[in-house]
């Protein structure tokens, strides 16, 4: 207690030592933290990045790309016209088309899936669809123009001149006397079922030719004609996955990628799971009805893709998804080898069955994408503790000329202290108190900076950018995904390691100081005066 | 008590050898107080030195209880001094972060004893020499005469049986001088500690139960 209570009068006796001492301990903590805070920043941006991709445990993922697909929609909406021939618009109705564009991915064959599942090094294949939506949302507009053209009834003469005709033909001859026969039977209540059914085919083939012997005016006859004056729509496009149900664990969306809800029931099941962010968007909530086509869907989950495989918004089971596209194949291929040693191997045969596919491989993509965060992380780890090092050698030069300085004017108060008997070792415990409260002056100082500096840095908002485009833009939809990886933080155990590391360099600084010039008493000079 | 036999220190200068005190041939019993005169540079305080273990010598012995002193290493030095020796010093000496009290504790703070024990006995030292209402002022607070009886309190800390004084009126006024050597002078009396003053102050010597006279290193009795 003594001995405290002397180090921290004495601390406050020089200011300006304690405080040039501070300042060079808080400037090594203030290296250590920060070379520490941003290690482990660039660690946390890699692992980040490198986790879903490691985490796909897909060894391949087959795509065959088309160079002409995947063209921009313009910002905004987009004039469009409608020309509804079949049904009636109800002027003010709102509507919503669904152009599908299955393009920018070839379709595999049935028998290029075949060829490739009977590689024997294969141990699953899961086909997947990815198809691109583009939905254009609007509404009728209130007035629609419906022209009307009449047609001229037949004439007297017309009539006749058919009725002539008909007659004279044998086949509409045989046919009427069927009709009258059938219908005879009918009246009665006599005709079955399949004699009904005759009826009914016999009138059809007697208008049919009656239709033709019909004037021209009579065929090209349309009663209505509606145009509406084109409407100003929004566009949207986004992309539906349809994936294989049957292996939720393996894919580009797995059970364990859903967030709410539940995954899919069955291969062909009317049900859709969104991407929440996707679903939060849109306001859309687990049980509402998400229509695509005609094709009504019931919203049962939200997920949150983490394997990177896919950015698709929108997942259908790939049966359901081929009923809405009327297309039964497949244009991505995920594929699980036996062994990562059969890699080489399987790439080359596919090479022969697929020449124009691309392949994906998410651990080297992995790689690629997070090559230069794994460079920047191992430069910092070999040359932090370089760096590391320099800073704390340094420190513990200039602590030492400081304490020599300080003792060497305070020779007489050590000399005293030794003439009233304090021992070596009491002297370098006093010492070393003196500059352990110093040391610690400095460890309080570079706390309040760091973390005040630390907030500064991360209030500069920092961002990676990952190129995903240079991978394979079709298969991630965008075309770079900006991640918020980089926040350096503060690491309070680096903190405890680097101050117990202080302490501990300040003790045997000032034990090592004082023993190596060992001031014996206060009155050198005046011996030497030989008083 | 005190026995020194042959005892010399030779200094180097340059080229030329000092002989700060040579050949020194004395005994000083317990209870005396022994007062060495000399002007300055004479060897008296070289010599004050040898005796408290604070220099080693060139040639010679010093016993104290029948202990060589010349043969303890520097911590058996620290921790003989500690028990046995109490040092005055002209210039005081006292430290100046701490107050008057905390300077008495410093000294009794090698002996391990508990905090408050500790205290108690430092303001008694400090009553003992007038000192007990002034024990929170720091030395620079102090006047010469105070930091002296302050001084005297540190010495005094841990009961010595031998106290040695340079000069200990030295930057005092003859006044202030004449009560610290009073001081000293009870001390010899009342607690049977030998006291040992160099000083070049004539009326030091008037206290004295013995005498010695320095001249260029050489000790002589005055009768």
């Amino acid at each position: 207690m003594f001995t405290c209570k002397y180090a921290f009068w004495e601390s406050l006796r020089r200011p300006g030592k304690t405080l040039f001492v501070a300042l060079v301990v808080a400037l090594s903590m203030l290296g250590w933290l920060f070379i520490n805070a941003y290690a482990k920043a660039l660690f946390s941006a890699h692992e980040k990045v490198m986790r879903p991709l490691k985490d796909a445990r897909i060894d391949f993922l087959v795509t065959s790309p088309r160079t002409d697909a995947g063209k921009n929609l313009p910002a905004g909406g987009n004039e469009v016209t409608f020309v509804e021939e079949k049904g009636q618009i109800t002027p003010g109705q709102r509507f919503t088309k669904d152009e599908i564009n299955l393009n920018s991915l070839r379709i595999f064959s049935s028998r290029e899936m075949a060829e490739i599942a009977e590689y024997p090094s294969i141990s699953q294949l899961v086909p997947a669809l990815i198809v691109q939506v583009t939905r254009t949302e609007g509404r009728y507009p209130e007035k629609i123009v419906v022209e009307e053209e009449t047609v001229a009834p037949l004439s007297p003469e017309e009539k006749k001149a058919i009725d002539a005709k008909l007659k004279s033909n044998p086949e509409y001859q045989a046919l009427s006397g069927k009709y009258a026969e059938l219908q005879g039977k009918v009246a009665a209540n006599s005709a079955s079922e399949e004699e009904k059914k005759q009826l009914q085919e016999t009138l059809r083939k007697m208008q049919q030719i009656e239709y033709s012997y019909y004037p021209e005016r009579f065929k090209k006859f349309k009663a209505k004609e509606i145009k509406p004056p084109p409407v100003k729509a929004s566009q949207t496009r986004f992309v539906v996955a349809g994936i294989d149900a049957t292996n939720p664990d393996f894919g580009l969306l797995s059970k364990a990628e859903i967030a709410t809800g539940s995954y899919f029931s069955a291969n062909n099941a009317a049900e859709v799971i969104l991407r929440k962010d996707f679903a939060e968007e849109k306001e859309i909530k687990i049980g509402d009805v998400f229509s695509l086509r005609d094709k009504q869907l019931k919203v049962i989950g939200f997920a949150k893709p983490t394997t990177g495989l896919s950015s698709a918004e929108v997942y259908l089971p790939l049966g359901t998804l081929r009923e809405v596209v009327k297309n039964e194949g497949a244009n991505v291929l995920l594929v699980r080898l036996k062994g990562v040693e059969r890699a080489a191997k399987f790439k080359e045969t596919l090479a022969k069955i697929l020449p124009d596919s691309q392949v994906v491989e998410p651990q080297e993509m992995s790689s690629q994408i997070s090559g230069a965060l794994g460079k920047t992380e191992v430069l910092i780890k070999e040359y932090a503790s370089f760096l590391v090092a320099v800073i704390v050698l340094a420190s513990i030069v200039i602590v030492t000329i400081s304490l020599v300085l300080t003792l060497t004017a305070r020779r007489n108060e050590i000399g005293v202290l030794k003439v009233i008997g304090w021992s070596h070792f009491g002297i370098c415990r006093q010492v070393a108190a003196e500059l352990v409260i110093q040391t610690l002056f400095g460890i309080l100082l570079s706390l309040a900076v760091a973390l005040v500096l630390l907030v500064v840095v991360n209030n500069l908002d920092l961002k990676l950018n990952i190129d995903f485009n240079s991978v394979e833009k079709n298969i991630f939809g965008s075309e770079y995904k900006t991640f918020e990886l980089f926040h350096p933080q503060f690491d309070w155990v680096a903190f405890l390691k680097g101050s117990l590391a202080a302490l501990c360099l300040a003790v045997t600084v000032a034990f090592l100081t004082v023993s190596v010039f060992n001031w014996k008493t206060p009155f050198k000079k005046m011996e030497q005066r030989g008083e | 008590m005190i026995k020194a036999v042959n005892l010399s220190k030779t200094y180097k200068m340059g080229e030329k050898k000092v002989e700060a005190v040579r050949k020194a041939n004395f005994e000083v019993d317990k209870g005396e107080f022994f007062v060495i005169e000399g002007v300055s540079g004479s060897g008296k305080t070289t010599l004050l030195y040898l005796l408290g273990g604070l220099d080693r010598p060139s040639e010679g012995t010093v016993e104290i209880d029948g202990q060589d002193i010349t043969r303890l290493s520097e911590n058996q030095l620290a921790k003989f001094r500690l028990k046995n020796i109490g040092f005055v010093f002209q210039t005081f000496n006292l430290i100046p972060t701490l107050n008057a009290r905390e300077n008495v504790e410093a000294a009794i703070v090698p002996t391990g004893m508990p905090a408050a024990e500790r205290i108690e006995r430092a303001m008694n030292l400090l009553k003992a020499v007038g000192m007990e209402n002034r024990w929170h002022h720091l030395p620079g607070k102090l006047s010469g005469g105070e930091q002296q009886r302050v001084a005297i309190a540190r010495a005094l800390a841990n009961n010595p049986k031998v106290v040695l004084a340079d000069e200990p009126t030295g930057d005092l006024d003859t006044k202030t001088g004449l009560k610290i050597i009073e001081m000293l002078k009870e001390l010899s009396l009342n607690n049977g500690q030998t006291v040992i003053v160099v000083t070049h102050a004539p009326y030091v010597a008037e206290y004295a139960t013995r005498r010695a006279k320095m001249e260029d290193g050489v000790l002589t009795f005055a009768d």
